[in-house]
């Protein structure tokens, strides 16, 4: 029974882990901590659902998604990146929850404020005996496709010339303009990279949680703590964050009474921040001057 | 010797804000000189470098290099047209490795083969390419941030106080490297506190004041003016007040 929980848990965690991943990836590069992480994860998750559900093909879908999800990362950057970079915190923070809740609405114009199910889903759900575990395709394929993610970012950002004036510019933007990088395209980029990423959650997430509006903050609900959990702005602390979350959550729903659940990750924040206010794989902030 | 201008500046302004620094500088740099920029602190040196290199926006004025105009271009338009900066803070890339730093110079370049000429001014930094680039000593730190500058083939290196906080006799040895690099042909345009140490190097020297071009001239005419000596070079007459001159006797 526990392998079980933590195995479902380990699923959850993988999503979790790659929306906090999306957060961290501009939150580095920008400073900018983007509330409507959530809400572009679910409408690039809408459109997968549209698009698949139109019968066009699992890969039609997949592509058409990846694609909504660029346009929103170059939409995103012109609208709050563009305007906002290095202006109050303050300002940042209403621009983002505002469009978080512009996102919301839209999609509910957009799409209803129905319940949507994915059946049947692209991939089995049913549990098979593997081993000593219970585990369904579903559950194999979301593991699958969160570590191929991540090791194509890790590759992406560490051996391509790109990827590293990417990781130059989250942590001097001023030496990267100086090296000749072109500041305005890497932060597009990043704004597309982490779009690309919370897509891929949100595609991955529909079979188990369905979707509705609520399905964005939900998750970023989530995200969040992940992410600061693992020490924000550390990459594989978002990951570590993410999986941690997720089991624990697994754990709480069934262990715990179902009204502490939904605060757990909460709680689990404000205990970490208590005894490591930096977060797993963080280092001391030094104030930039 | 017949030398071409490689930078001039036409009337820059600059401001932090509604403060303006920069009141209208005037100035040029001939190909192969090392020109150095002297001032006291706040005078408006770094501002000056940051402006030349595109970090800082001019509000007024010209800034032409190799005689096509560059104070509107992005930063890094620049640094790809020929002007690579060290800052003071040197903003090496800690969090990346020696090599990873190096190639980032490169940036702008497609295939750069400047490496190895990086190397033979600074070998120190071969053997290191693996680490982490917040790991070394400030020396090294220094040379890597000059090594890195190095990578885009600068035709002009702009040096923000090469000396700070290292040892006399790194400087020295990082000062013989400079010089080293101007008879290889690049050109540098040097801030530098240690006036001495500058004016030994220069060929050609401005001194800035409150953000404008006070004096300029051959390093031993700059010498020679009792203001900079007292100001600057701690000779002279000192640079305590004349008691006599309290009441207005000369």
């Amino acid at each position: 029974m526990t392998t079980q929980i933590i195995t479902y848990g380990i699923t959850l965690g993988c999503v979790y882990a790659l929306v906090a991943l999306g957060l961290v990836l501009i939150y580095r590069a920008t400073e900018i901590v983007n509330f409507a992480q959530g809400e572009m994860m679910m409408m690039s998750a809408y459109m997968f659902f549209t698009l698949y559900s139109m019968e066009k093909g699992l890969f039609t879908a997949v592509i058409g998604s990846l694609l909504f999800a660029v346009m929103l990362g170059v939409v995103m950057n012109t609208i709050i990146s563009r305007p906002l970079i290095g202006k109050p915190i303050f300002a940042q923070i209403m621009a983002t929850i505002a469009l978080s809740i512009v996102l919301r609405s839209l999609t509910g114009v957009i799409w209803t404020h129905e319940d949507f199910f994915m059946y049947p889903p692209p991939v089995s759900m049913k549990p098979m005996d593997v081993g000593f575990l219970q585990i369904s395709p579903y559950q194999i394929a979301i593991v699958g496709v969160s570590i191929i993610l991540v090791l194509l970012l890790y590759l992406f950002l560490n051996l391509t010339r790109f990827g590293t004036a990417i990781k130059a510019t989250s942590e001097n933007p001023v030496a990267a303009q100086l090296m000749g990088i072109p500041i305005k395209r890497i932060y597009i980029a990043v704004w597309i990279l982490s779009s690309l990423v919370s897509a891929v959650a949100g595609m991955l997430i529909i079979p188990q949680f369905g979707l509705q509006p609520m399905l964005g903050s939900r998750l970023l609900l989530m995200a969040l703590p992940a992410a600061v959990l693992g020490g924000f702005g550390k990459l594989e602390g978002a990951i570590a964050g993410g999986l941690i979350l997720g089991v624990l959550e697994s754990l709480a729903t069934v262990y715990l009474p179902t009204s502490i659940y939904d605060i757990f990750p909460w709680i689990i924040l404000i205990l970490m921040l208590l005894i490591r206010p930096d977060g797993l794989f963080g280092t001391p902030v030094r104030k930039r001057v | 010797m017949q030398r071409e201008t490689v930078l001039e500046l036409l009337g820059v302004e600059t401001f932090y804000g509604k403060i303006k620094v920069l009141h209208g500088i005037t100035m040029k740099v001939k190909q192969g000189q090392i020109a150095t920029i002297l001032g006291s602190n706040g005078a408006g040196k770094t501002t000056l470098l940051r402006t030349i290199s595109g970090v800082v926006e001019a509000e007024y004025g010209q800034i032409l290099f190799k005689d096509k105009r560059v104070e509107k271009l992005d930063p890094n338009k620049i640094v790809k047209s020929g002007i690579s900066h060290v800052p003071q803070e040197r903003l090496i890339f800690s969090e990346l490795s020696v090599e990873e730093n190096l190639k980032l110079g490169a940036f702008t370049q497609k295939n750069s083969h400047m490496t190895e000429k990086v190397f033979t001014y600074f070998p120190a930094l071969k053997e290191r390419l693996r680490q982490f680039a917040g790991t070394l000593s400030g020396g090294e730190q220094q040379m890597l941030a000059i090594g890195r500058a190095l990578m885009s083939k600068p035709e002009l290196l702009l040096l923000d106080e090469p000396s700070l906080g290292l040892s006399p006799m790194l400087v020295e040895e990082i000062f013989t490297i400079l010089k080293q690099m101007n008879k290889d042909g690049l050109t540098i345009l040097l801030v530098e506190q240690n006036v001495n140490l500058a004016l030994d190097l220069a060929d050609y020297a401005f001194v800035l004041k409150n953000g404008k071009i006070f004096m300029s001239g051959e390093p031993e005419s700059i010498r020679q003016e009792d203001k900079v000596r007292e100001s600057y070079l701690g000779e002279g007459k000192g640079k305590y007040m004349k008691r006599a001159k309290i009441w207005g006797q000369q």
